[in-house]
């Protein structure tokens, strides 16, 4: 997980949809599985920030003034 | 549909029980079994002599399977390929005793020069190649029906997706539909009359040159051997596509659905998006997700595709619909360039490609190196759409010497392989390459034109398991059990494409129109795969389902909408 991927929390999941599997597989190195499982965690966490922005974001955009319709590309349609 | 074990006869239980002699035809029984012995039995004359090295397929168990087990894509695919098991004498006593080796169902291994391996015998789902076919050429036999059934399954299932993803999109933005049909793609002159007719048809003709030389182009690289250029376009143009087409499509969504959308959030979105895709299809994969990436992305290229005009993409498709039979079935083509630059480098043309099979394909034996790509290393070009082995396995492509040379020449490799993989299957030397479909690349309109390389040719090719995994080692230690059956369909990526067009095209129109469309053009595809198995070579993927969809647009617009109309009232959505 390098910084590269920072900020990419599908990759993650993907990473872990991908490597699952190998969770069961009592051969694989438990290193390797607990960074499967922090993969999957950390996708989690890095994505409820972002939801939280979504949310945020929808409800309180006409608040915001002028700084809200300047990160909008779609403004509703009677706004 | 099997049988429960035990039963002596596979078709116990369906179909009367009589003795059939050489000659009777069963019409009472329309299961596979039914209308394979009806098929095997009407062929006059005798069998197949027994042969030792047949082994019928009765006797593989999905647990002989090296790959059966937790992998989801191999249950399914052990499901599928056992009948019920027979008697090991290989005789059928539902047959009144008489050993009829054409009542079996077997499994030869493919052993082209000799018994390779005997013991090792892959009973795999091979079907057919047991010369059983009646003498080979232009027989079919039931294990013929049988995999060429499944694969339609495999292969219809997610063009259909596409196709019903696409109609969904234009459907939810038909409403709001920006009046972009007046516009002209390439018209640089502001100078625009109302019905610039010549204008749009310049426009399709436009779009087609630019298919037809990206494809030249993308040939002539790959024959010269520029694979990073071409893998570095193929990635770019996904990326891209991805990206680019994919926020366009989410804000389009969001202005036709009323949502607020922030920049943020489509940035994080569509890089995520986009990554996500490149990794899944050109390095590591995982079969559902990449199949799921490569169906969302034709659909969303053709989404973008229906914003071009009306007579724009009626002409286009039209004469997509030339190229494609030019390009494939003619000797001039594109494709007999790929091909050889294919053999020449030992590697798989590059594109990208819908596969039907599974992740942990055996990496096909180096000697045949028919998707099993070139022993070459860093620049393996990946067939990008094809699953990879799994990760674990450390790039292995090259499985089983032994395992190698089987099932090669069966009729399901038909398609391309057949008339060249006979020839290139008796090349004992380094694996001739496999002949693929021409690169093909899911970019942007203008790149989209490989993509019609791609969809130039369906191939009935065995899955190829080499994708991206890794550039490459060989892999010599690849467990030579890994004999899964490679043979799948494949269908480029730009055959999705302009089907997906056509319809979404056609969901601009009313839901009637939608609705037949749909259906000619999942016919055409239908009708496209009986012809691979009946030819067995290559075949262009769009003829018939875009003449039968364009046919049935405007027949119905012209006919059939109107007279709905006048007979229903209220009906929504017309």
């Amino acid at each position: 997980m390098s910084p590269c991927f920072f900020l990419l929390p599908w990759l993650w999941v993907i990473n872990y949809i991908i490597f699952r599997q190998h969770l069961k597989d009592p051969a694989c190195s438990p290193v390797i599985k607990r960074y499967i499982n922090y993969s999957l965690t950390g996708a989690v966490l890095l994505t409820l920030p972002f939801f939280v922005w979504f949310i945020l974001f929808q409800t309180q955009w006409q608040t915001w003034g002028t700084f809200g319709e300047k990160i909008a590309i779609v403004i509703p349609r009677g706004h | 549909m099997a049988d429960p074990p035990g039963a002596g006869d596979p078709l116990a239980g369906r179909r009367p029980v009589h003795p059939t002699g050489q000659g009777e035809v069963l019409y009472d029984d329309l299961s596979f079994e039914g209308i394979g012995a009806a098929i095997n039995n009407s062929r006059l004359g005798p069998g197949p002599p027994a042969d030792p090295r047949v082994v019928p397929l009765s006797e593989y168990t999905a647990s002989e399977d090296p790959l059966s087990g937790p992998m989801p894509g191999a249950a399914e695919s052990a499901d599928m390929q056992q009948p019920s098991p027979t008697d090991s004498s290989g005789q059928d006593p539902g047959y009144g005793g008489t050993v009829d080796s054409t009542d079996q169902l077997f499994v030869a291994p493919l052993v082209l020069d000799d018994e390779e391996d005997p013991g090792q015998t892959q009973p795999g789902e091979e079907p057919g190649a047991d010369g059983g076919d009646g003498g080979g050429g232009g027989g079919m036999t039931v294990e013929d029906v049988r995999h060429y059934v499944r694969q339609i399954d495999h292969i219809f299932r997610p063009v259909l997706i596409c196709m019903c993803l696409v109609i969904w999109w234009v459907k939810v933005e038909a409403v709001m539909r920006a009046d972009t049909d007046g516009m002209r793609l390439f018209g640089f002159s502001t100078v625009e009359t109302g019905d610039n007719i010549g204008g749009f048809i310049i426009d399709a003709i436009i779009i087609i040159s630019a298919v037809i030389i990206m494809t030249i182009i993308l040939a002539v690289m790959f024959w010269f051997g520029l694979f990073k250029i071409i893998f570095g376009y193929l990635i770019f143009s996904t990326g891209v596509l991805l990206g680019g087409m994919g926020a366009l499509f989410a804000i389009s969504q969001s202005l036709a659905l009323n949502i607020p959308m922030d920049y943020i959030t489509i940035v994080f979105a569509a890089v995520n998006f986009a990554v996500g895709g490149l990794v899944l299809v050109f390095y590591c994969s995982h079969l559902r997700l990449q199949q799921a990436y490569l169906t969302v992305m034709s659909a969303l290229l053709a989404w973008s595709l229906t914003r071009i005009n009306e007579i724009t993409t009626w002409v286009l498709l039209g004469l997509l619909v030339i190229w494609d039979i030019i390009a494939v079935l003619t000797p001039c083509g594109p494709l007999k360039l790929l091909i050889a630059a294919s053999r020449r480098h030992q590697k798989d043309i590059p594109a990208l490609l819908y596969s039907v099979t599974m992740v942990w394909f055996m990496a096909h034996d180096p000697e045949h190196g028919i998707l099993g790509g070139g022993k070459s290393s860093d620049a393996s070009p990946v067939d990008s759409s094809d699953e990879v082995l799994a990760p674990v396995r450390t790039g292995g492509r090259h499985g089983g010497n032994g395992g190698g040379r089987r099932r090669q020449s069966t009729p399901p490799r038909g398609a391309l392989l057949t008339d060249e993989g006979v020839e290139l299957h008796d090349l004992t030397g380094p694996v001739p390459a496999s002949p693929e479909h021409a690169p093909a690349s899911e970019g942007d309109l203008r790149s989209g034109t490989e993509a019609e390389a791609a969809d130039v040719d369906p191939h009935l090719a065995d899955a190829d398991p080499d994708a991206a995994d890794t550039g490459a080692q060989e892999d010599e230690d690849a467990p030579p059990a890994e004999a899964k059956a490679r043979d799948g369909l494949k269908l480029g990526l730009g055959d999705f494409v302009f089907y997906s067009v056509l319809l979404g095209r056609a969901a601009l129109s009313d839901w009637t129109t939608t609705v037949t469309c749909l259906v000619a053009v999942s016919a055409g595809l239908m009708s496209t795969i009986f012809l691979l198995a009946f030819f067995r070579r290559a075949l262009p993927a769009l003829p018939i389902s875009l003449v039968l969809g364009i046919i049935f647009f405007f027949v119905t617009r012209a006919v059939i909408t109107p007279f709905v109309l006048e007979h229903v009232s209220g009906v929504v959505g017309l």
